[in-house]
């Protein structure tokens, strides 16, 4: 008996060398800490989350002071982003600045008037290229320098940290959802142009595909506000390249002259309105659609009438807990019009966003405040960060273990807590520093059932490479660009009717309020008078600088 | 020919009756179905609330909801700190106004006038957002319950309604105390604020509400999440499900807050309204008078 703790020592000390995987050195926090050895306290300024407790008593910012011996003075602004901006706007003006920015919605406006026009933001170029003061970063940067561009503000400096979180089936989120069993049931397969998907809709709507005897059945479905659960985007990109719901100018990129150009009037965009129209027509595209909120959607589709919606994941419509309903429906790759177009927008830039932490000129030291900064730029910070405590809540992966993506994989989530810690981390507040590579090395259990909810991410990386194969190299969506202050000012002003126009004459087209064919020619002559080839040029213009550099 | 007469009106007193009651009834259906409908679907399963099937019955009850909210660190607190608000708030308010008030009913108070202009002058204008926020903070008042209880404590409104009331009370009725020897504080105190209960419940309920529903203020001078009241949390939770689409770049975040916010949504808001509705019907008697008597008299 007495040998028993002895064994027991060894059985997991063997099982420790078995199934253990060190992780690599590059995923570590590698510098020296603490990272000063006097205490020294910044004054940080964060947005609330509801998922986080209290962040001056979080797990997470105990352990962080006591690696680092950097301690925060928390002022914490609400989630609401308006309220938040209002705030943080209140503190500036008063001088009561804050030391650190963080995780604040900032925009390319705030920045510009905060560090271009008032000079209170500090700029960061000089800890950013010392490999001394930020290696991880440094290092980031280096190995994917497109982004530079995207973080330096139209005067040159960079004045925001980034945030990194390179969700792969976010780059393709243009996505179609298709009830599977439907399509069993009326004798269909899955559709691979436009015209099948027209007979599968059709077959959809008058063959009673829910068995209940009624024609109940709403083909297709979409919604105004859910994360891409607009219907156009997706059916366009079968004629001409559809950026999605939020570039409402469609501006694109040709690749091989690097001229930006609008969807709006092309060739494409027409023949994709004309066939848009005749599913409206024809009552297969549910007309609600162009004015409902992705709830009525939800709504919907929890009471079983519809074969197919738009959506960037199944959740935008379907609710998690009706597992069911979530197994019925599957990805519809992009579809080829009739003359063999195909198109996906491939949002590239999307997972790295600026302004994720800034300086202000208050702040006493700034090289310290860095080098804390560069510390998030590493798995195990981000680990910690987001998960909360190691072997509790997250450990690193075996060396038999593999990732979503079939690779080896790099950490597990859970651990030995049964239950979830409303401060046990910051969850996705601070540096996110989650890269392709890492959101890919979360293992994937073996056997895993594909069709469940709690698969989401590896059916959706699925789903998102059948769907790679429609991007396009001859032409991509317009990057993000920064702009002075006054082509910002200029482009708001000319933007605002140019939107409003297209937006109602696409819906105008669409319901058949205008006839494409006959309302063309004067649609393309007020797009002209609105000053469409003006915008493009100052797009052309920012985007040529931002290339430049 | 008199009975006749009198029987008509009394017919057309019952048509009028009907058509009235029946209307209030329309309205007060009207009325009571967004509660009925909140309360019932804060009671429901989520999926049975996405799906529309609750009308003003629970459906698939379950109490999970307000489970969660429970054991939510930051509502509870939330909570506990919109109450301490309220109380202390609601004490604050009553005794400042009326402090203010019963001198103003005084006709022979040197400086009446100027006092009144003063308290009229600050309905009409403010010091703007960041010399307020600035006074605050070098009073030493940020991130402390008295930003949100003190910067509000007097509203000039309260002040002339409670003025009004005082001086509806009959003058003879403060003479007689001065001949039995009372002084000006005994009159306040003995004669004044024992007759005065209508008023008091009026200046109550209406500070009680705005302490309660108190956002803005917190918003701006509260930066510590351990003092944030309800309404902010609430807030943060009900905007949890209206994302913001142009920063979905948190695909996590999305997926976890869609759930949380149709779990909690309908709770929230019970929880954070039941606490007046409560309050309302216990007052509402002295409310109607003391409102009417400080209001009409001016």
């Amino acid at each position: 008996m007495k040998r028993l703790p002895l064994v027991l020592t060894f059985m997991v000390a063997m099982s420790w060398l078995v199934f253990s995987q060190v992780p690599k050195p590059e995923w570590l926090v590698t510098k020296n800490l603490p990272l000063s050895s006097q205490k020294t306290t910044f004054k940080m300024l964060i947005q609330a989350v509801p998922e986080v407790a209290d962040f001056k008593t979080n797990w997470f910012t105990t352990w962080l002071e006591a690696k680092t011996n950097v301690a925060i003075d928390w002022i914490v602004a609400p989630n609401d982003s308006d309220a938040a901006k209002q705030k943080m706007n209140l503190l500036i003006a008063s001088g009561d600045f804050p030391e650190i920015i963080n995780s604040m919605p900032f925009d390319a406006a705030l920045e510009a008037k905060y560090g271009t026009d008032e000079k209170i933001l500090l700029p960061l170029e000089k800890f950013i290229d010392d490999p001394a003061v930020m290696p991880n970063l440094n290092a980031w940067l280096r190995k994917n320098p497109s982004f530079r561009g995207q973080i330096t503000a139209v005067d040159g400096h960079i004045y925001g940290f980034p945030n990194i979180n390179v969700c792969y089936h976010c780059t393709l989120q243009q996505k179609m959802w298709i009830n599977q069993d439907w399509l069993k049931k009326v004798g269909l397969k899955m559709p691979t142009t436009t015209d099948e998907l027209y007979n599968v809709l059709k077959a959809f709507a008058t063959k009673d595909p829910n068995g209940n005897g009624k024609a109940d059945e709403i083909p297709l479905i979409g919604a105004t506000d859910g994360w891409n659960s607009q219907v156009d985007p997706f059916l366009m990109s079968s004629f001409v390249l559809d950026p999605g719901m939020n570039q409402k100018l469609k501006l694109l990129v040709d690749t091989k002259s690097g001229k930006v150009m609008s969807a709006l009037n092309q060739a494409g965009y027409k023949d994709g309105l004309k066939y848009i129209a005749k599913l409206y027509r024809e009552k297969l595209y549910y007309g609600n659609s162009i004015i409902q909120k992705n709830d009525q959607g939800r709504q919907l589709l929890a009471s079983g009438v519809v074969g197919a919606f738009m959506g960037g994941y199944p959740g935008v419509m379907i609710d998690g807990a009706d597992k069911a309903l979530w197994r019925a429906f599957v990805n519809v790759p992009p579809l080829k019009s009739p003359s063999g177009y195909s198109s996906t927008p491939f949002y590239v830039n999307d997972g790295v966003r600026p302004d994720r932490v800034l300086f202000t000129t208050a702040l006493k030291d700034p090289k310290l405040a860095a080098r804390w900064v560069d510390l998030f730029y590493t798995y195990e910070m981000g680990l910690h960060k987001t998960n909360g405590e190691p072997v509790v809540r997250w450990h690193w992966a075996s060396s038999t273990e593999t990732g979503l993506d079939g690779k080896p994989a790099i950490w597990v989530p859970g651990g030995t807590a049964k239950v979830a810690d409303p401060n046990g981390s910051w969850q996705q507040q601070g540096i996110e520093f989650a890269t392709a590579e890492f959101r890919n090395g979360q293992v994937s259990p073996p056997g895993v059932d594909i069709g469940s909810p709690d698969s989401l991410e590896p059916m959706l990386i699925l789903a998102s490479k059948a769907n790679e194969r429609a991007v396009r190299t001859d032409v991509v969506i317009m990057p993000n660009v920064s702009f002075t202050s006054q082509e910002s000012e200029d482009l708001q002003i000319q933007r605002v009717e140019l939107e409003r126009y297209a937006e109602s004459q696409r819906i105008a087209f669409i319901t058949g309020a205008t006839d494409v064919d006959a309302g063309w020619a004067a649609y393309l002559k007020k797009l002209g008078e609105l000053g469409l080839a003006k915008v493009t040029s100052t797009y052309q213009s920012a985007l040529d600088r931002q290339n430049k550099r | 020919m008199k009975v006749k007469k009198g029987m008509r009106r009394a017919r057309g007193d019952l048509f009028f009756e009907l058509v009235m009651g029946s209307f209030l009834l329309v309205v007060a259906l009207v009325t009571l179905f967004p509660i009925l409908f909140v309360v019932a679907a804060s009671l429901s399963s989520p999926q049975a609330v996405i799906a529309g099937q609750v009308w003003i019955w629970p459906v698939d009850p379950t109490l999970k909801a307000y489970e969660n909210i429970l054991s939510n660190p930051k509502l509870s607190l939330g909570f506990l700190n919109s109450a301490i608000y309220t109380i202390l708030g609601t004490i604050t308010s009553i005794a400042l106004t009326l402090m203010m008030a019963y001198p103003l009913s005084k006709l022979r108070l040197p400086g009446r006038k100027l006092l009144t202009w003063m308290l009229v002058f600050t309905m009409l204008f403010s010091g703007g957002l960041i010399p307020t926020y600035m006074v605050v903070r070098q009073l030493g008042l940020l991130d402390t319950w008295w930003a949100v209880v003190l910067t509000s404590a007097l509203s000039p409104w309260n002040v002339f309604i409670a003025r009004t009331y005082f001086r509806s009370l009959p003058d003879e009725l403060y003479e007689s105390a001065t001949i039995d020897g009372s002084g000006e504080l005994g009159q306040f105190f003995r004669i004044a604020i024992p007759l005065s209960s209508p008023i008091i419940a009026v200046v109550g309920l209406f500070s009680a509400i705005a302490y309660w529903n108190s956002y803005f203020t917190a918003l701006i001078y509260l930066s510590d999440e351990a003092l944030f009241p309800l309404q902010i949390v609430l807030r943060d939770i009900l905007i949890l499900g209206n994302l913001d689409l142009t920063r979905v770049f948190d695909f996590d975040a999305m997926v976890r807050r869609q759930g949380l916010s149709d779990l909690l949504k309908y709770a929230v808001i019970v929880v954070a309204s039941a606490p007046l509705l409560v309050l309302y019907p216990l007052v509402q008697k002295y409310f109607v008078r003391g409102l009417l008597i400080g209001s009409i008299k001016g």
